[in-house]
């Protein structure tokens, strides 16, 4: 493709430039043509008239002629005739001259130019000029022309073919790293010259649209590899804790704690097989599972379920209610409140509080939950969200969750118009607000 | 034999602990890269079973430093991750093998065997010494009137008399391969098995350097 545009550019703009040299030259031959031979017809018309006032009729058609030296300026080259009235030729300057009389007019033949005029006896005369000459000139003229056109020509043909192939060189770079991203190399980036052009831009713009996708698909495979992290550890476990119990006879004690290993290993998998499900839930809650859901009575829902678990960490649980009416998946939103109240009690300090507020203004329901546990940095507070982000870097299963349950948050506020963020000083307690919009009562 | 297990998972790292002192292997335990870095230099180790994801340090760093610093043990990695990227970064980084989660606890006690054979240049399981039919494998011994009645800390000693064969094995060697950190042993306790194993073994196999340690040589 890119071949076949380069040599259609240079093609077409050498095919105009060709007509233009062509249609130019011609113009310059002809008008230098024409000035020359209106010259020699002046010079003639000098002549011919001093021929004719030469000639004096006598009486019986007989005539008297004295060839003055001007009508021969130039006597290699110029010549006349002159003939009667019944059409003999009676005097002429040249043994070429012919016979028979000539018609009246300008004549132009044999590389000659002519004049004949009929005078009121009934006499012709003629007078002529060689002009090879000129005729040579001319076609030096248009040889000389042409070689300069040939010259400018090959000039553009092959100036226009690098320029061409210097201006089309980012297409072939654009081609040729898309070309390695299809083979896998997705870090490939086009190299943008210094000096600005279109293609410059859309190079900037493909880079562009290459990082996202690169970084999409980056996150993507890191959540691939996080979950099989994740699912691969506890079946490792089970794998060896089974192994070991199972190689030789074991005490009692021993068979009970290889079983309560086995058993956290499991509970381990099947919290992250629900978070995967709830996530998923999330991201692609459609319109046919979503009906209006009282904000209230979820969050008071939630309080209820997680009670027992605030009471196992003495951790105050108290929530504020509103008349906030949402359009969501109720599995889903239920879901993300409890992760998020969840959340706020794991992290949270022995006999701390969780306070949960929801508010509708503007046509958005707020629901706020607010802790007094470690808090967290600014860096932190930005990717909680992420999918299996910690704060803590060792991904162990001490801490509790998987790190999927923000996410749910973020996923089910995005499917659902919102937004969720974070807000925290840290040792102080953090703030996490998911935002939904509000539907009309 | 002793080894050194590199994991953070608590329930995994008591189980494998666990399924390799069966195996009369001792077991250091490190939770995290620093304390890892730590006690390989402290050494000695006939092997490290080294997870890549860890705390602080991470596993990789944990291998480079480490072949950085010429420690040359064999390096088992241990990962979740399977991506032919890894395996190749991890074996070019100076790993000798490489494992990924989840892997059935035999398949991991036989590529350590192998890789502590490798690196004793023991040709297979089976190593013959004088007239002893060693299987490192089976942990059994044959001599020429048929199976030796050994036990666990005898054949523990062979195999390392084995892996070392004709150089001298110091006593503290052998103390660090029969016994964790935390054991108090006696200083005639090594005399005593060696004594033992000489015994059943017949005369002219275990030879003492006196002040030194001991060698095996037929």
């Amino acid at each position: 493709m890119f071949h076949s545009l380069r040599a259609r550019l240079v093609a077409w703009s050498s095919a105009l430039l060709a007509v233009a040299l062509v249609a130019c030259g011609a113009l310059v031959a002809y008008s230098t043509w024409s000035a020359w031979l209106g010259e020699v017809d002046r010079g003639l018309a000098t002549r011919m008239h001093s021929l004719t006032t030469a000639i004096r009729p006598a009486a019986d058609g007989a005539f008297d002629v004295v060839v003055p030296t001007d009508v021969l300026p130039n006597p290699e080259r110029d010549y006349y005739g002159i003939w009667d009235g019944q059409g003999h030729l009676i005097l002429a300057s040249h043994p070429d001259v012919a016979e028979s009389v000539p018609s009246t007019g300008h004549v132009l033949r044999n590389s000659r130019r002519e004049q004949v005029t009929s005078l009121a006896s009934g006499m012709t005369v003629m007078v002529g000029r060689r002009i090879d000459n000129l005729e040579t000139e001319i076609r030096r003229l248009v040889v000389a022309m042409t070689g300069v056109g040939v010259l400018a020509l090959a000039l553009v043909l092959g100036g226009g073919w690098w320029m061409v192939g210097r201006a089309l060189a980012p297409i072939e770079r654009i081609s040729h790293t898309a070309r390695s991203m299809i083979d896998g190399d997705l870090s490939a980036r086009i190299p943008i010259p210094r000096v600005e052009s279109e293609l410059t831009q859309l190079a900037g713009v493909l880079n562009e649209a290459f990082d996202r996708l690169y970084a999409s698909l980056e996150r993507q495979r890191q959540f691939t590899a996080d979950a099989s992290h994740d699912l691969r550890t506890p079946l490792t476990i089970l794998h060896a804790e089974s192994h070991w119990a199972l190689a030789r006879p074991r005490s009692v004690e021993e068979y009970r704690a290889s079983l309560d290993v086995c058993q956290r290993a499991a509970v381990r998998m099947q919290a992250l097989v629900q978070s995967l499900l709830d996530l998923a839930r999330a991201q692609s809650a459609g319109d046919s599972v979503r009906s209006l859901c009282s904000v209230s009575d979820t969050i008071t829902a939630v309080v209820r379920d997680l009670q027992p678990i605030a009471a196992a960490r003495h951790v105050t649980v108290t929530a504020g209610v509103c008349d906030g009416v949402v359009a969501a998946d109720p599995i889903s939103l239920m879901a993300a409140v409890t992760n998020l109240v969840t959340n706020a009690i794991q992290y949270n300090v022995e006999g701390g509080t969780v306070d949960i507020t929801s508010t509708v203004a503007d046509g958005w329901v707020d629901v706020a939950v607010h802790d007094t546990g470690v808090g967290l940095e600014a860096h932190h507070a930005e990717r909680v969200f992420d999918r299996f982000y910690r704060v803590d870097a060792s991904r162990d299963g001490r801490t509790g969750g998987a790190g999927l349950g923000l996410a749910v948050v973020a996923a089910f506020a995005r499917s659902h118009g919102g937004t969720a963020t974070a807000t925290s000083t840290p040792a102080r307690g953090s703030t996490f607000c998911l935002r939904l919009p509000a539907q009309p009562m | 034999m002793r080894i050194l297990l590199v994991e953070d998972e608590a329930d995994l790292a008591r189980a494998l602990a666990r399924t390799f002192a069966d195996e009369g292997w001792i077991v250091d335990l490190a939770g995290d890269g620093d304390d890892a870095l730590t006690m390989a230099r402290i050494g000695p180790h006939d092997l490290i079973v080294l997870d890549v994801m860890l705390p602080r340090l991470n596993g990789w760093d944990v291998l480079e430093t480490l072949r950085r610093e010429g420690y040359a043990t064999p390096i088992l990695l241990l990962t979740a991750r399977d991506l032919v990227t890894d395996r190749v970064r991890g074996l070019d980084s100076g790993a000798d093998d490489y494992l990924t989660k989840p892997f059935s606890p035999q398949e991991l006690l036989a590529r350590m065997r192998a890789l502590v054979r490798r690196a004793a240049h023991q040709a297979g399981p089976e190593v013959m010494v004088g007239p002893l039919r060693i299987d490192t494998v089976a942990r059994r011994v044959h001599g020429p009137d048929g199976e030796l009645d050994i036990t666990a800390r005898e054949f523990a000693i062979l195999s390392l008399l084995v892996r070392r064969r004709g150089q001298v094995v110091t006593r503290q060697e052998i103390s660090d391969a029969l016994y964790d950190d935390d054991t108090e042993v006696m200083s005639n306790t090594i005399d005593v098995h060696i004594g033992s194993l000489r015994r059943k073994l017949g005369p002219g196999l275990i030879h003492t350097r006196r002040g030194v340690g001991y060698l095996l040589d037929a």
